[in-house]
């Protein structure tokens, strides 16, 4: 082949660029994932709050899981596109996935032990904050992500 | 992974597909179309190609009532598209650092 070969290598190279563009989750999304942080943060302090009991937790986490499934398939169906859902076929989203993770862990430890304590009102101080350094996270992973497709990094 | 020609995606819009479908699991047929910016036809020729080379898999089904057509990458498909990306590099680094004839 004696043409140039960077037309074709751009060729790739935008394709990626629209189908990461195109995957881009929309402000809606982040919305939603703002309201689900604040819930699953704040477990402990909603639990306490409704006098749940423990037993009401396996209930809570299934909603949470169905909602998280619904808006999978929303977003699969608006885009045409299913992406990979394991953590290793992006390897950029690894540490960030790993971090958020950490930092979710940690505040619901946090505010679970303050809950225990019987300081609820510093419980909620704390959980604004754990809430949006995870909803950040969860921006972190994503931006990765999307590099990962711009860069054929991907792994199905 | 050795970079390789592939003439298979040598073809039409055959290269953009499948770098399109690298970075998914699968992509349905008018988003493939709308993304590249072909026709229905155009999109069901090349992938037939790519297709017969073992390169996508194919899967129909529909959404309601309406048909749908998904596709993805082969395993074979993903090698064959890096090799061909590698060897494409490989030919524009060469083509760099050999820099332009002089007069």
């Amino acid at each position: 082949m004696d043409a140039d070969p960077t037309p074709p290598l751009d060729q790739a190279a935008e394709a990626r660029r629209r189908l990461a563009a195109h995957t881009a989750p929309p402000a809606s999304f982040w919305a939603l994932q703002a309201v689900g942080c604040t819930l699953v943060a704040g477990l402990p302090i909603w639990m306490s709050l409704l006098s749940l009991e423990s037993r009401h937790l396996q209930w809570i986490l299934v909603v949470v899981a169905v909602a998280a499934a619904g808006l999978s398939w929303a977003r699969r169906r608006r885009t045409g596109v299913t992406l990979p859902r394991w953590a290793s076929a992006y390897p950029s989203a690894r540490r960030p996935r790993v971090v958020v993770l950490i930092v979710t862990v940690l505040g619901l430890i946090a505010i679970h032990t303050l809950v225990g304590r019987g300081q609820e009102g510093l419980a909620l101080a704390v959980l604004g904050p754990v809430a949006l350094t995870s909803l950040c996270g969860y921006l972190w992973v994503q931006t990765a992500m999307r590099r990962d497709i711009e860069d054929g990094r991907v792994r199905a | 992974m050795s970079a390789q020609r592939h003439t298979e995606l040598e073809t039409g819009p055959r290269l953009a597909m499948c770098a399109l479908l690298q970075g998914a699991q699968w992509i349905d047929f008018a988003t493939v179309r709308d993304l590249i910016g072909i026709s229905d036809p155009m999109v069901s020729k090349h992938s037939r190609t790519l297709e017969d080379a073992g390169y996508l898999e194919v899967r129909k089904g529909a959404v309601g009532r309406r048909p749908k057509t998904w596709f993805r990458l082969t395993p074979e498909g993903r090698t064959a598209l890096a090799s061909h990306l590698a060897w494409l590099n490989e030919l524009r680094s060469t083509s760099t650092d050999e820099g332009p004839e002089g007069p």
